[in-house]
């Protein structure tokens, strides 16, 4: 294997020479594949542009345009070396928007506009592009039926949407480990009651769950309220399978001699199963948890889609999809559907990655 | 008063009806600095005898009958938890058979050695505390200038620990995976780590089996050294008679539970007294000698649960007698310091 990788990888002697750490061969594999490699990237530029939407955004997620309801997209064109957007004017009709020939605003960058918040956080009102002009807009995914622009409600919507699926894998995995771990190591009675209780949460259908629970929480929490709801209620569901594999991990890993070193040093339960259990089954939950960030996603979209997550002003992509949703809008103003798109992109780039580190993770599989 | 005193242990795995004994009547004692060897073929109980001193055999299914196990006069079986935890490491600490798998493999060692000083040697490096005691643990790392944080002076004790184990370039090795040394250097790391919280006995459980012959030397030659320096008793635990006469000052043979023999090592080398003892002894091959073929005990030890009425090694011994069978013989003193649990000792 070794020999193989040298030639393939012609690195300098130096480093070959001294033994690869875990950790060093799993990236070295990992980077040889470029499709997971691919994903990656994405993701990045995917979390990136959630971080800073304020900024990227020409405009504010809740600003209305009530002369320009369902506009299709408005690209800016070079023309006499700059870019420019040129100006719609609506025509009679239903929704009907004609361009205006010889009537352009140039597009700038760095531009004020709608103030913000950077992270939550720092007031701003500088924008990465725009015209300026409220009568000039720049509507990259043209809006929606309130006149919206979709592209900034895409980006604001992308803040919730690419956070639950990590929050809530962090809280259902910690929880599903530290469940898991417990039942493994100490099996027996306490392995019995916990399992059960993995079983029955896992032979209740997630949807019926989802919704019953949501049921449980009180009408008109803010929105931040109903953030955390759904982050508690998806990993409320998806602890318990996480549970079962590591307790038959940790089941396995609590016969081998390093846990009884352990013991024999005077370390307690607890810490036996913090250090030495749990941080050997990391290369299975690191791949997991990145296959499972999708479901979490879709958990959000399925929870907005129902009218019972996210709510009307703030924008995710599951209530970006509610307007899509009737046939007639499809037909007409294809671009509503970009939420879907950005769902499809951002689960299959976190699929490629997780297949990719599951590959790398493997050492056998070379 | 002994270091370590086990009284007629007596250990069953199971209960009731379908309690299995793995360790019967068994009574050892171990002065403060002495090496008591604990030989005797696979399954016969020297590994959860050993275990037993840090009540390391899990319960269930383990369980203990009667007798106790006194270690620096308080019982062990009756410890709590906290007490327990105190005591492993803290005055009894094990050496287990492979390195390798005893290691943590995603641990870098440094830091599997700091995870004993840390649970044991709260002094080192401690923020406020007393200068005279700082002062000491500095002095023991090798003189850290400044006020050293406890990040430095636990770098600076595993240095110390690893270069006592004589493992080169310490400074560098601390930052190796397991997987990155040697069966060898991977058993002084477990050493390191054993001595590392300052124990009173060092239970070494075939700590040489896994390894090949040169290493086994080197090993058996640092663990002696050590005792001789750090003055801690040791219990070592083998199936190699060849390893008794160079460590031990003590010998219990164990059979099927039971202590056949208990002896001064050079008095039970030169002259073995159980028929189970001197079979193990012709059994260990010699450089002269015109023996083509190996000797062996015929047959197996008998399994736990399936004893033989009587003598256990009965079945087995090349002069049993039919009494033999009808009653298990006890461990009889039968010169200064010799227990033996075979009435036809003096039998040559």
């Amino acid at each position: 294997m070794k020999l193989n990788m040298d030639a393939a990888t012609p690195t300098p002697t130096a480093e070959t020479q001294t033994a690869l750490s875990p950790w060093q061969l799993f990236r070295r594999r990992l980077r040889r594949r470029k499709i997971a490699m691919t994903g990656g990237v994405i993701l990045v530029f995917l979390y990136l542009a959630a971080l800073f939407a304020g900024f990227i955004a020409p405009y504010d997620y809740q600003r209305q345009d009530r002369a320009r309801f369902f506009h299709p997209p408005i690209w800016p064109r070079w023309e006499h070396f700059r870019l420019v957007v040129p100006r719609y004017e609506k025509l009679p009709g239903d929704f009907v928007y004609r361009e205006v020939p010889n009537d352009t605003r140039p597009l700038h960058f760095f531009i004020r506009g709608d103030k913000y918040r950077l992270f939550g956080l720092i007031p701003a009102s500088l924008h990465l592009f725009g015209t300026g002009d409220t009568n000039y807009p720049v509507y990259l995914l043209g809006t929606d039926q309130f006149g919206r622009c979709v592209f900034s409600r895409l980006l604001y919507g992308s803040q919730i949407s690419l956070s639950i699926g990590v929050i809530g894998i962090l809280l259902s995995f910690s929880f599903g480990m530290i469940i898991g771990g417990i039942a493994g190591y100490f099996a027996g009675a306490t392995d019995t009651v916990l399992m059960r209780l993995c079983e029955l949460i896992m032979s209740i259908p997630a949807l019926y769950l989802i919704i019953s629970l949501r049921g449980t929480f009180p009408p008109g929490m803010s929105s931040a309220q109903v953030y955390a709801m759904i982050v508690v209620i998806l990993s409320f569901i998806g602890w318990a399978g996480m549970a079962r594999v590591i307790r038959g991990m940790a089941l396995s890993l609590r016969e081998q001699p390093f846990v009884l070193a352990a013991r024999a040093l005077g370390q307690t339960h607890l810490k036996v199963i913090a250090r030495h259990i749990l941080p050997n089954t990391f290369s299975y939950v690191i791949v997991a948890a990145t296959l499972n960030v999708p479901y979490y996603i879709l958990g959000e979209v399925v929870l907005s889609f129902l009218g019972v997550g996210i709510q009307e002003p703030n924008a995710s992509w599951g209530n970006m999809l509610t307007a899509a949703q009737n046939t007639e809008y499809l037909k007409n103003f294809p671009w509503l559907l970009a939420p879907g798109a950005a769902i499809f992109v951002t689960v299959l780039a976190f699929n490629f990655l997780g297949d990719g580190l599951r590959d790398a993770a493997d050492t056998k599989a070379q | 008063m002994n270091l370590l005193e086990i009284k007629n242990l007596k250990m069953d795995f199971g209960k009731d009806a379908g309690a299995l004994r793995a360790i019967d009547d068994v009574s050892l004692a171990i002065g403060e600095g002495e090496t008591v060897c604990l030989v005797g073929e696979s399954g016969c109980g020297k590994t959860v005898t050993a275990l037993s001193i840090g009540k390391l055999v899990p319960t269930p299914p383990a369980h203990y009958v009667d007798g106790e196990i006194l270690l620096n006069g308080r019982d062990v079986l009756k410890m709590s938890s906290r007490q327990l935890r105190e005591i492993r490491g803290g005055v009894v600490s094990y050496v287990f058979q492979e390195p390798g798998a005893a290691l943590n493999p995603v641990f870098r060692i440094g830091n599997q050695i700091k995870e004993s000083l840390k649970l044991h040697r709260p002094d080192l490096g401690a923020p406020g505390t007393a200068s005279a005691r700082s002062g000491m643990a500095r002095h023991r790392a090798g003189a850290v200038p400044g006020a050293p944080s406890r990040r430095k002076a636990l770098d600076a004790e595993v240095i110390r620990l690893l270069k006592l184990v004589g493992i080169p370039a310490p400074e560098s090795r601390l930052r190796n995976y397991p997987f990155e040394m040697s069966g060898g250097m991977q058993q002084r790391v477990m050493i390191a780590m054993a001595l590392a919280s300052e124990p009173k006995l060092l239970v070494a459980d075939e700590p040489t089996t896994a390894l090949d012959v040169t290493i086994q030397a080197q090993i058996l030659d640092l663990l002696s050294d050590l005792k001789q320096r750090l003055g801690m008793a040791i219990l070592l635990i083998t199936h190699n008679l060849g390893i008794v006469g160079d460590m031990a000052d003590r010998v219990a043979v164990m059979y099927a539970g039971q202590i056949v023999e208990l002896s001064p090592a050079r008095e039970l080398l030169r002259r073995p007294l159980h028929p189970y003892t001197r079979a193990l002894m012709a059994s260990v091959p010699k450089l002269r000698g015109d023996a083509d073929r190996l000797s062996a005990i015929p047959g197996n030890v008998p399994r736990i649960g399936n004893f033989p009425p009587g003598c256990r090694f009965a079945p087995r011994c090349p002069m049993a007698k039919p009494e033999c069978s009808s009653k298990n013989p006890d461990l009889v003193e039968v010169e200064t310091g010799r227990f033996v649990r075979c009435p036809f000792w003096k039998t040559e």
